[in-house]
């Protein structure tokens, strides 16, 4: 077996994040679970030392080289820390004293704060998993793995560290995406920069009871709804300065390919348009399902991920120092990059959890950063039939979710409970 | 659960304000329920705020690095061998407050990295131009005392490759430089500082060549 490496390159998609980050862009994402127990701080401390040994490329530090950022060792103690109210508001990846992982707990909820840089959700998702159950096995709990979980003393394999960009997805056909600007949302920015987070709770059965009438997915139902606010919100601009609107939908490359990876591997695809303002919401029903089917399929993304990488592949490119990669990848990112997007949609799916632990969980969060272009941004992620649905706002006005609410309770008969930081402007 | 009579959305019992439209609900609120959140800690980003204010106060610094630099300039010009030393003084004071408050890195790794290049730049500059005592006798002894203390500290902090990367490249050029400036000066205390530097290549060739290779191949990798 291939030793493993003792610093870790960083990903094809994760090379974005230490670029792009500042102040508005925190490239942070929070997953959190809701356990029925109180959490007891010292088992935590124990079960995030056990799985940070389990997952070592978490416990790493960002470092500059002379030509790609990698990962090394972070030899700074791991503390488990009470969770801050505020969100998003880290923005310095490259402190030499940071983690890039926070563990946080309060009362009955434990969360874990990635930096993009080392995980997507669905990775982050995989870590807050075996961190909870680690902590329930440590708590005492007669619970068991069921098969989904490894021991923590297990060694991660070369496959769960791999990039699977490079390592999965082969040369050939290149399709790069015609890049607009999109609409974006407009507000006023929290003076103290931190994000409201707010959580709408659903029944799993009552939301697919509709999504099944309407012939959609969870995903299209709620990313329509989007495009359907967004679109009244351009009923008073002039039809030469509207923009169309596209949503930012993350799609788990593990689908597609078989990877085991704890890494990066996700896609985004961007869905929606530039519709009439007085487009009926089963029309956009219908194009967003249809897009989403359309898109969210191997022979449409691959050559997409291939394009991206192309630059990436390069042999020249490769020893331009990275000072001057930073300078490009910033002006292409704020130029062609996030500009071309209204707002991202990352849907996590189902979570599962061994049936011995579903009496300790309450529900899972999955909390997505905004920014500046950006301001709001919607993550879900559901458990048993506990749909949860958390907007991060950076912006002080509470129409778009006020709107989005209404459009609910008016034309759905669903039961939502809310809860939130109930961050304000101070 | 009470609802909101404005959303219609059923509210958690300890929150005292729909958290979508912020309306007031009547329920009394249950301060024995579980919590999702703590309270807003404003202060704790007002804190991060503050830091960004201190980080500010590098832009003196900034500006007298600038000054210092014209001054220095115009000392030697009138033939009066500053060393540049007081431009080194405001460029490492700039360096210390500005690094470490603002992009919050380790002190020492800082010193070393800026300080053993400032050393360089007069090692390598003025030595050739304008030969002094202090420049022609101070500084490379100096130097390689620094040398000496940076061994020790690499002894002791084996784990620090950045530092451990640092020191072979700044032997290696410590080692072209003064064996240069010997060559054109014929200066014995820069004899010494190319033996010194010479001798740190070697003992991290010997002693730190795997973390070498491995602190090589991460910086430089493609």
């Amino acid at each position: 077996m291939k030793p493993l490496p003792r610093w870790f390159k960083i990903d094809h998609a994760g090379k974005l994040f230490p670029v792009v980050t500042n102040r508005l862009r925190s490239s942070y994402f929070r997953e959190a679970v809701q356990l029925t127990v109180m959490v007891n701080p010292q088992l935590l401390q124990q079960a995030a030392e056990l799985t940070l040994k389990r997952y070592p490329h978490f416990k790493t530090k960002l470092t500059k080289g002379l030509f790609w950022n990698f990962l090394e060792p972070q030899d700074k103690p791991f503390m488990v820390e009470k969770e801050p109210n505020a969100f998003g508001s880290i923005s310095t990846p490259f402190s030499f004293r940071k983690h890039l992982v926070h563990i946080y707990y309060f009362e009955t909820r434990i969360a874990v704060e990635f930096y993009h840089v080392l995980t997507d959700g669905r990775g982050g998702m995989e870590f807050l998993k075996h961190l909870t159950f680690t902590y329930l096995d440590l708590a005492g709990f007669p619970i068991d793995p069921e098969g989904l979980f490894t021991k923590p003393e297990d060694q991660i394999n070369e496959h769960e560290v791999e990039d699977s960009f490079s390592k999965k997805v082969k040369r050939g056909k290149e399709a790069w995406l015609p890049s607009k600007k999109a609409h974006h949302l407009q507000g006023t920015f929290y003076s103290n920069i931190g994000h409201q987070l707010t959580h709408l709770h659903f029944s799993v059965k009552e939301v697919l009871t509709i999504t099944r009438q309407l012939n959609t997915t969870i995903t299209g139902f709620y990313t329509s709804i989007l495009i359907f606010l967004m679109l009244q919100d351009q009923q008073l601009e002039p039809l030469k300065n509207r923009k169309p609107i596209l949503m930012s939908v993350p799609v788990d490359m593990r689908k597609y390919y078989p990877s085991k990876t704890m890494r990066n591997f996700v896609m985004t695809i961007s869905v929606g348009g530039l519709y009439p303002v007085d487009t009926p919401f089963e029309t956009i029903l219908l194009s967003v399902t249809n897009q989403l089917k359309e898109g969210q399929s191997v022979e449409k993304l691959a050559p997409q991920i291939r394009a991206n990488m192309k630059a990436e592949r390069m042999l020249f490119l490769r020893f331009v120092p990275l000072f001057f990669k930073n300078l490009i990848i910033k002006y292409v990112y704020n130029k062609v990059g996030e500009p071309a997007l209204s707002m991202t949609l990352s849907n996590l799916g189902a979570v599962t959890m061994p049936s011995s632990t579903a009496s300790l969980i309450h529900h899972f969060e999955f909390m997505l950063s905004s920014t500046y272009l950006l301001p709001i941004n919607l993550g879900v992620v559901s458990f048993q039939d506990h749909l949860v649905l958390s907007f991060s706002k950076l912006i002080v006005e509470r129409t778009f979710l006020t709107r989005f609410v209404d459009f609910l309770h008016h034309h759905y008969p669903l039961q939502i409970t809310v809860d939130g930081n109930q961050w304000e402007d101070r | 659960m009470q609802l909101c009579s404005r959303c219609h959305l059923h509210v958690h019992p300890s929150i005292k304000a729909c958290p979508v439209c912020g309306t007031y609900v009547d329920h009394p609120i249950d301060h024995g329920a579980v919590t999702s959140y703590p309270k807003p800690d404003y202060a704790q980003i007002k804190q991060k705020q503050k830091q960004l204010r201190y980080a500010l106060l590098s832009i003196p610094f900034l500006i007298g690095v600038g000054l210092t630099f014209v001054l220095d300039i115009f000392f030697y010009v009138m033939g009066y061998s500053t060393g540049f030393y007081m431009t080194y003084t405001m460029a490492f004071l700039y360096i210390l407050v500005f690094k470490t408050i603002l992009k919050r890195q380790e002190i020492g790794s800082i010193f070393i990295n800026y300080y053993v290049f400032l050393i360089l730049f007069f090692l390598s500059f003025p030595s050739l131009l304008q030969p002094t005592f202090v420049i022609m006798t101070v500084l490379p002894l100096l130097s390689s005392l620094l040398l000496g203390l940076l061994m020790v500290f690499h002894w002791i902090q084996r784990r620090t490759n950045l530092l451990l990367l640092q020191g072979f490249l700044l032997s290696i050029s410590f080692l072209i430089l003064s064996m240069l400036s010997f060559i054109f000066t014929v200066n014995w205390p820069y004899l010494l500082l190319s033996t010194i530097s010479g001798f740190m290549v070697i003992i991290y060739v010997v002693f730190f060549r795997m973390k070498l290779i491995s602190s090589l191949s991460r910086f430089f990798h493609i």
